[in-house]
């Protein structure tokens, strides 16, 4: 996979299409950059992300929706618990024959691989159980693959989504 | 865009996208329902960690009371994402499919 791009702040309309093309293999590769804040202005915004035209290539929306879903849920993992990271976070989206790979990527972080992370308790009661947790518990579930890399203070998590 | 609305039965209904973008503003939204509602999700296209953890809260809430939330026209992928976060367990669903 390579990064053939990298904006400083693309709308994430840019990123949606990018996923929906790659998808659909109307392209191979892309990247995008987004600002880790913390805060959720620059979080996926949910009216852009249904302005995505993958109804052709993807008429359930089923493959698409379960990548932005792992694309916004480790994205708000990494604003929300990556220790030390200031600088955008890198989004880099490929297909590979049936695959569709996707790499997060958080420079001059502390390491953090989510397969690490015990999966959340879904079998308690209501009583028991606390909102939230949900997040890498279901990215886990939904994707096909998970590999981590951290080199050089950089941490990157990539998902791979087979595409059937 | 998430859409939140009372049916003209009185159930709560819910279309277009669940997201973290839309946590605090369905929040706010649930926070008015004090007794038990059908929640139809018919429109509902996609959710996100923070949208099942409103969800969850909203019915946490209710239960404290003797009340609920089921679930209805839950769509196959919103189904499945039901089904990984254990929702079964802590919400009554409709099994029936969206017509």
């Amino acid at each position: 996979m390579t990064a053939i791009q990298r904006a400083s702040a693309p709308s994430i309309v840019a990123l949606a299409v990018l996923l929906a093309l790659i998808a659909g293999g109307h392209a191979p590769f892309a990247a995008s950059s987004y600002k880790a804040v913390p805060g959720w202005g620059q979080l996926p915004d949910g009216e852009k992300w249904g302005e995505v035209p993958n109804v052709a290539i993807d008429p359930a929306g089923t493959i698409c929706n379960t990548a932005q879903l792992a694309v916004e849920e480790l994205f708000t993992n990494l604003v929300k618990y990556s220790r030390g990271g200031k600088s955008d976070i890198r989004i880099d989206l490929a297909r590979d024959g049936g695959r569709l790979i996707v790499s997060l990527t958080d420079f001059d972080v502390e390491p953090f691989d989510i397969r690490t992370v015990p999966d959340a308790k879904t079998d308690l009661s209501l009583a028991e159980r606390k909102p939230g947790g949900l997040g890498i518990h279901l990215v886990k579930r939904l994707v096909d693959h998970i590999d981590y890399e951290y080199a050089d203070r950089n941490s990157t998590t990539t998902f791979i989504k087979n595409l059937e | 865009m998430l859409d939140i609305k009372f049916g003209e039965q009185g159930q709560i209904v819910v279309s277009g996208r669940f997201d973290a973008s839309q946590a605090e503003r369905a929040e706010e939204f649930l926070s008015k329902v004090t007794e038990s509602r059908e929640m139809d999700l018919g429109g509902l296209q996609y959710i996100s960690s923070l949208g099942l953890g409103v969800l969850l809260a909203t019915q946490k809430r209710l239960m404290g009371t003797g009340h609920a939330l089921k679930l209805t026209n839950v769509r196959g992928h919103i189904r499945e994402i039901f089904h990984f976060s254990g929702f079964e367990q802590v919400f009554e669903i409709d099994p029936n499919p969206p017509a």
